[in-house]
């Protein structure tokens, strides 16, 4: 698959990280706490998950990580999820109960209904910073090894009309 | 061949490979397990694109082992 597929996903090693104001101006912070505040998500809980964003963007991984990620997940996906995956950039996952679609987003894993349609939108992420691939393969692994866990630890958006916003 | 790897900033380390019949390398690799174990790091089997499941105790027939640190709320 050409890398160029992915080009939404700079190398974070090419970039000089810096403070989230340098990226994210006051107006766009203001908009995105609005759409918080619209899901129902408490000035705190919004708080904190801008400061997290702020420390992902301090992340910086080495030269090589993403493609390296890259390469990782697609050996560990059935060649279903990886058809799926080079086509839409997401894949789908079934768990214990219930299916699910990983995507590179924040609040990128998605419980679908029977009809394919989302019925709940969850985050949880290795505790110890890994690239963007590799969060995907640990939520696969564990959806597809111990779904109720991972329902237990993951942060669910209180509101089903959550918008995904890739550029965040 | 099996392998033993940690999910980290690089992508992926293989942090110990091992073949069943040799006693030497397994013994290498179920101390590597067990020492990520008690550091709190997840280990999940996986064969051929499949996830076999969450592993307690180290599996010498695994074809490889995959460790990720604990999943938290997003």
């Amino acid at each position: 698959m050409p890398m160029r597929f992915f080009s939404f996903l700079r190398s974070p090693a090419a970039e000089t990280p810096g403070p989230l104001m340098s990226t994210l101006d006051a107006e766009r912070i203001a908009a995105m706490m609005q759409a918080f505040g619209e899901f129902g998500v408490s000035i705190q809980r919004a708080s904190e998950a801008l400061a997290r964003l702020a420390d992902l963007r301090l992340i910086t991984f080495p030269e090589g990580a993403m493609e390296a990620s890259l390469a990782y997940l697609l050996e560990h996906l059935t060649p279903g999820q990886r058809d799926t995956f080079e086509r839409h950039r997401f894949f789908l996952v079934q768990g214990k109960r219930y299916r699910w679609r990983i995507t590179p987003n924040a609040y990128g894993v998605n419980r679908l209904g029977r009809s394919g349609r989302r019925r709940g939108v969850y985050c949880a992420v290795p505790q110890e910073p890994v690239p963007i691939f590799d969060v995907m393969l640990a939520q696969k692994l564990m959806l597809e090894s111990d779904e109720d866990a991972f329902l237990l630890i993951a942060n669910r958006a209180p509101n089903r009309r959550f918008i995904d916003h890739p550029e965040l | 061949m099996s392998k033993l790897c940690i999910l980290d900033k690089t992508g992926h380390t293989e942090a110990a490979s091992w073949q069943s019949a040799d006693a030497a390398s397994t013994v290498v690799a179920q101390q590597t397990f067990d020492r990520l174990k008690s550091e709190g790091f997840s280990a999940f089997e996986t064969a051929q694109g499949q996830t076999v499941g969450v592993m307690d105790r180290f599996n010498p027939d695994a074809d490889e082992i995959l460790f990720v640190s604990p999943l938290s709320g997003g």
